[in-house]
């Protein structure tokens, strides 16, 4: 029995990212949002999460100082429930395996371990330098969808990392 | 000691705090550019206020003061820089002199009263939780 999923392209952008462009694309969301969801908190939760999953590429393109590297960023409203999101990046390959790593103890973690897993990130005197620090966590911890991710080789140094997960607007 | 006094902008929030009027408060949004830069310039003030308090013998009149966050929307990098402000603060606490924590949040805002609760949580700071 095939399902019929009706989507509908809210955001697609490819570019550079700086605090200028992802608080407009998280103000674009916002407008998108408004327009299907109705109740502030989730409207709210709805830009907290983009802001979050934004800030990952950006917080890791200045620490490695690769700030003319792009972003890709799609989102898609399906079945006007559920917002399908997906950010790809550059991500050195020595960097990979490690933000794989935290990806995955991030999905297999449940309430308690993540709560966990917070708290010793945030008191952690050094920031994660390979991204999948606190906001990823805190967007698990908000959302409960797991992230799914890809990578694809780019050249002989960087991979291209492209990272999903959905936003329930509509229960 | 002067009161340091920050207007709201877009992403910050207002900051007051204004020991002669016992007003410490911090309210709006907080989704700074630099979080770390930002919550530096409060430490900097309560390390002084502090310093100032100590040298005098004379905590400020021996009483606590409360520091009333009333938070709209807080990014985790947020969080973490007022993890580590309120942990300086909780750190230098004495018998006569204390800081306390006033968490305000909507009563329908669930993931700024949790955000609340993990500070208290992590710092294991009891703070008095408002909704409103």
């Amino acid at each position: 029995m095939s399902g019929i999923f009706e989507k509908e392209l809210l955001i697609d952008y490819s570019g550079p990212i700086d605090f200028a462009v992802k608080k407009e694309l998280v103000a674009l969301l916002r407008e998108k949002v408004n327009l299907y969801v109705t109740d502030a908190g989730t409207r709210k939760r709805c830009a907290y999460i983009f802001e979050e999953l934004l800030t990952n590429p950006h917080e890791y393109y200045k620490t490695k100082q690769m700030d003319e590297e792009p972003i890709q960023v799609s989102l898609e409203l399906v079945n006007k429930s559920v917002i399908e999101v997906c950010i790809s990046n550059t991500i050195l390959k020595t960097d990979t395996e490690a933000l794989l790593s935290r990806i995955e103890t991030v999905n297999q973690g449940n309430e308690e371990a993540l709560r966990e897993l917070f708290h010793q990130t945030i008191g952690s005197e050094t920031m994660s330098n390979v991204g999948g620090g606190i906001g990823l966590i805190s967007v698990k911890m908000k959302n409960g969808f797991s992230y799914t991710f890809e990578i694809a080789g780019k050249n002989k140094t960087q991979n291209l990392f492209c990272l999903t997960t959905s936003i329930t607007v509509n229960p | 000691m002067n009161a340091l006094i920050l207007d709201a902008t877009e992403y910050t929030p207002l900051v007051i705090l204004d020991p002669t009027n016992n007003r410490f408060e911090i309210t709006g949004e907080s989704s700074p550019e630099d979080s770390v830069q930002f919550y530096s310039l409060l430490g900097k003030w309560f390390k002084e206020f502090m310093d100032q308090a100590e040298l005098s013998g004379n905590s400020p009149g021996a009483k606590e003061i409360t520091l009333a966050f009333q938070l709209s929307y807080i990014t985790s990098s947020s969080l973490r820089s007022i993890y580590d402000l309120l942990s300086h603060v909780n750190a230098r606490k004495t018998e006569s002199q204390l800081v306390k924590v006033k968490w305000v949040h909507d009563r329908e805002d669930e993931d700024i009263a949790n955000s609340g609760l993990q500070l208290s949580r992590m710092l294991k700071l009891p703070f008095e939780f408002v909704a409103r």
